[in-house]
């Protein structure tokens, strides 16, 4: 099993699928490595997972959810490797509890959408930051619960990603505005609610985001208007950052960048990290969480 | 030989009672303890002296010169090793009720045939009446002088019921005893000799009252070897506690004196309730003077006085005064069981020679595991339930030198958990090994692998460049610089302390011997420097299970002011300091230190020197702080990184996993 081909399946399926997020397409390209690349040993097994999310993570791809996802996936399959008689068997429960955790996942999204639905009431102002999948199905949700609802996108440089999310949700019928970023302070005071997706959750229970993030929560926590995050449980990481500066490198920057050898000082960072202080609510599907209580969660999950 | 000097004296010229006292005790401070040498000389000399009346004054004169030949001899053997000495004479304590037994059996048997012997002799018979009337008189004419010698009170020789010779040996047995008890007791003191001196002096006094006393019972003798036994049992004691050095005479007697009170009312009574005198108060105040009354039961620890008066203590912290005492040896019963090593932790935890949360848990541990190994079970006792109590009193005795800290609740509670799993009719031998290795796994696995864990955590934390700020002593906090500064990393570290306690120059030099570069600051400039501070990283004495932390006083200063610059604040905490109560301030449960410790101790003019004088100044010295969770940005356990509201969740994993 070599590097390159991993990537090529893990590109195909992202390029296939626009529905599916980095993480959900790590875990589906982590299942066809067990089904494809046959092996005797679950320790050659293991291995071989390992190899191909290293390989992964050197996608140019937002690395966040794919380690988070990867790792939470490998714990959920080799919970009940133990006690088979052989290898095959021990392959095909491994394969089954694989093929249970993505369909979990790919239900994840639909049951946070519910959820949010009561979230957002008639007449209310949504502000919301660069493209969430996540977020886009609570408001298209929301549309087919009849709900009246407006919707701020920020622009989200440098990829201008937020675009993107405006041209869907005007498409689904939201009554959306773009934004620059520059103007979120200007914004804030209209808007009743912040609703933003996250890459990763870390243990403190704060989230990272696309950059800007920060920023967007500390001139919510100013003007007093909650912050709900939306977000599956597979982007739970153990990870906790005491500040920015205390981000692991290759979230900050693509793996392009971090091979080419250049003044990390001197790049954009790609995500930022919001403290919990910031975060009024997390809608998982584990339930409607305080930030506070991702570490229960995460205890309850890896421990 | 106090017979027989005063045979030679008496006709010639009296010496005085201060000159008997000198000559007795020159006599005394060289001499080799081996009673049993000394009683069979002495018998030899007695019995010339019985049997030949006739030449009395000249047959003692010359049996005198034997006297002090035997005594010259043992004078001149020369004490080179002071506890070699005392060693022997602790073990020729220990021999004597045994070889006494055999011995006094001889002599009665011996003094059955003199005395029908001297009844025979018709000869002299004026002498040996002479001799009994002196005897007589010797008795009257010197003042009985109670000795305020516990060990001599201990000793109840009565006077009327011993005979010349049992006297003579008891007395002989007696003044060994209480010569090496006494010694023992100055041991190491500088003023050893007039202690010595002074004992010997009271010894003495009591000699004196003690003569030729005939017709002894067998009823005395077993009472008169009881008493020696229980002083050879006193001495024991005496010499596996380690009394504080440097205690003048006038304050060990006064112990004694309260010691022996206080088993005088135990005996009498068996159970007297005695109302101490209340505490006066000044006449001017602006609290109210409590009055306490304290009830001494004769069987509980008794409390000592505070050396406060009322008036100085603050008044919301009421409830935290304890009856603080430094010596906590005064509370010992005397017919305690404690373990040795039990009471010396008392005294290291009192004298604050442990401190630290996690050497206060080792070392109780560590006793704790000593007591287990050593403990004897009592006949048709259940080894769970017998050890059980024997644990309560010991813990009972330990926590009145000082409140217990977290980590040592914690270690208790999972001690009696494991011996309370013991099973019923487990095998002595079996359960020992099972609670001496439960101990040591708790040891090995709560507190060093848990330390390597979370020291390895705190490095992934710290990046080349930075500046570490830490607040006091923390062994795991040392710890975790020590490992990352030898794993490579480059970074500075900034220790702030507080003039009260010396822990943190301590700890400033502990690092210093590491090689890693250090400044330290006093708390008031902690606001100063935090400017240049990355991280601050600081030990905690407990978790609350709010996420609270509390720790040594000034850490919620610190992390306060790092809050305010937003840098980000980590405490080190093992997952066994976790503490299942809930408070949000300082003044719950606190500890009130030592006041002294706040007067500046070099300056001699310092205004706070005589604050005991001054009854509006009341001195406060708080051992303990709790910093709320909002400043603490993260906790590091060995378990995980964790936001410190997740306090509960480790806590109910541990209980899962340990019971406790």
């Amino acid at each position: 099993m070599k590097k390159e081909e991993v990537q090529a399946i893990f590109m195909k399926i992202l390029r296939e699928e626009e529905d599916v997020s980095a993480g959900v397409a790590a875990i589906k390209t982590l299942l066809t490595v067990i089904e494809n690349y046959k092996v005797s040993t679950v320790r050659e097994l293991d291995l071989n997972l390992q190899l191909a999310v290293d390989a992964m993570r050197h996608c140019d791809q937002p690395v966040t959810a794919i380690s988070s996802g990867c790792e939470l996936f490998m714990r959920f399959i080799t919970f009940a490797k133990l006690d088979t008689k052989s290898f095959e068997e021990c392959e095909k429960i491994m394969l089954q509890r694989g093929n249970i955790f993505l369909d979990k996942l790919l239900e994840a999204r639909g049951k946070v959408a519910k959820q949010a639905l009561s979230f957002i009431c008639d007449g209310c102002k949504i502000l919301t930051h660069s493209r969430s999948r996540v977020v886009l199905q609570a408001m298209i949700e929301a549309i087919k619960a009849n709900k009246r609802f407006e919707v701020f996108i920020t622009v989200s440089a440098p990829d201008n990603s937020g675009e993107m999310m405006h041209k869907q949700l005007v498409a689904a019928g939201v009554d959306a505005t773009l934004i620059l970023d520059s103007a979120v302070g200007y914004v804030m005071e209209q808007v009743d609610i912040v609703m933003i997706g996250a890459e990763g959750v870390t243990e403190s229970g704060g989230i990272i985001n696309k950059i800007g993030t920060y920023s967007l929560g500390i001139a919510a926590l100013e003007l007093k208007k909650p912050v709900y995050v939306l977000t599956e449980s597979f982007k739970f990481s153990r990870i906790y950052p005491l500040n920015q500066m205390d981000l692991p490198k290759e979230f900050k920057y693509l793996s392009n960048t971090l091979k080419s050898g250049k003044d990390l000082s001197k790049q954009h960072p790609l995500v930022d990290y919001t403290p919990p202080s910031y975060i009024t609510l997390l809608f998982t599907d584990l339930g409607i969480l305080t930030p506070s209580a991702v570490s229960d969660e995460l205890i309850k999950l890896y421990l | 030989m106090v017979d027989a000097e005063n045979y030679l004296v008496q006709p010639e010229k009296p010496f005085t009672a201060t000159q008997r006292r000198r000559i007795r005790r020159n006599r005394l401070r060289f001499a080799k303890t081996d009673c049993v040498d000394i009683l069979c000389t002495i018998n030899k000399i007695q019995n010339k002296t019985k049997n030949n009346p006739e030449q009395g004054h000249i047959a003692v004169i010359e049996n005198n010169k034997q006297e002090y030949k035997v005594e010259d001899a043992l004078r001149s053997v020369v004490i080179k090793d002071f506890d070699e000495s005392i060693l022997q004479k602790m073990s020729s304590n220990e021999i004597p009720p045994k070889s006494r037994d055999e011995i006094k059996a001889a002599r009665q048997a011996k003094k059955a045939a003199k005395l029908k012997v001297n009844n025979k002799t018709t000869e002299n018979p004026q002498l040996t009446k002479e001799i009994e009337n002196l005897n007589e008189n010797n008795i009257n004419s010197k003042p009985k002088v109670e000795s305020t010698d516990e060990v001599d009170k201990s000793v109840v020789i009565n006077p009327n019921a011993v005979d010349i010779s049992t006297s003579r040996e008891q007395i002989k047995a007696d003044r060994a005893a209480k010569k090496s008890a006494k010694q023992l007791k100055k041991k190491g003191a500088a003023d050893g000799e007039s202690n010595v001196q002074s004992s010997v002096k009271k010894e003495l006094k009591e000699d004196d009252s003690v003569k030729q006393n005939e017709d002894m019972t067998v009823k005395d003798v077993v009472e008169t070897l009881k008493n020696i036994v229980s002083v050879a049992k006193e001495v024991n004691e005496i010499t596996t506690k380690q009394e504080e050095t440097g205690k003048s005479k006038a304050e060990l007697r006064a112990e004694r004196r309260a010691k022996q009170e206080a088993q005088r009312a135990a005996k009498q009574a068996a159970e007297k309730k005695v109302v101490k005198p209340k505490l006066e108060a000044p006449t001017v105040n602006v609290d109210v003077p409590k009055k306490e009354e304290k009830v001494i039961k004769s069987k509980t620890l008794e409390k000592s006085k505070t050396k406060l008066q009322l008036a100085q203590r603050f008044n919301w912290f009421q409830h935290l005064y304890t009856e603080f005492d430094k010596n906590p040896l005064k509370k010992i019963p005397i017919n305690s069981n404690l373990h040795p090593a039990i009471v010396k932790l008392g005294v290291q935890l009192s004298s604050r020679v442990v401190k630290g949360s996690n050497a206060r848990c080792i070392a109780l541990l560590d006793a704790l595991n000593k007591m287990v190994r050593d403990y004897v079970l009592p006949a048709k006792t259940e080894f769970s339930r017998g050890l059980e109590s024997h644990l309560a009193s010991s813990l009972e005795f330990l926590w009145t030198t000082r409140e217990p800290c977290a980590s040592q609740i914690n270690a208790v509670k999972f001690f009696r958990h494991h011996l309370a799993q013991l099973p019923n009719n487990v095998d002595e031998f079996d359960a020992k090994k099972t609670l001496q290795e439960e101990i040591d796994r708790y040891i090995r696995e709560q507190i060093e692998m848990a330390g390597e864990a979370i020291s390895i955590a705190v490095r992934n934390k710290i990046s080349n460049g930075d500046t570490i700020l830490t607040y006091g002593c923390s062994s795991l906090i040392e710890q975790i610089l020590c490992e990352a500064w030898e794993a490579g990393l480059q970074f500075r570290t900034l220790v702030v302390g507080s003039r009260v306690s010396p822990d943190a120059a301590e700890m400033l030099r502990r690092l210093c011997a590491r090689g890693l570069p250090c400044t330290y600051v006093d708390f008031t400039a902690v606001n100063y420097v935090m400017k240049t501070v990355s991280k601050v990283v600081l030990g905690a004495g407990a978790l609350l299970a709010n996420g609270a932390v509390v720790s040594a006083a000034g850490t919620a200063g610190v992390a306060l002011a790092a809050r305010a610059r937003n840098r980000p604040v980590l405490v080190a905490c093992h997952t066994h300091k976790f503490i299942d109560s809930l408070y949000t301030d300082a003044f719950m449960h606190n500890q009130i230190g030592d006041p002294d410790d706040l007067l500046e101790k070099s300056d001699d003019n310092s205004p706070l020197k005589d604050w005991r004088s001054n009854l509006n100044l009341t001195p406060l010295n708080l051992t303990y702080d709790v910093t709320p969770p909002c400043l603490i940005t993260a906790v590091v356990t060995e378990l995980a990184i964790l936001p410190c509201t997740s306090a509960p969740v480790v806590l109910r994993f541990k209980l899962s996993e340990y019971g406790v």
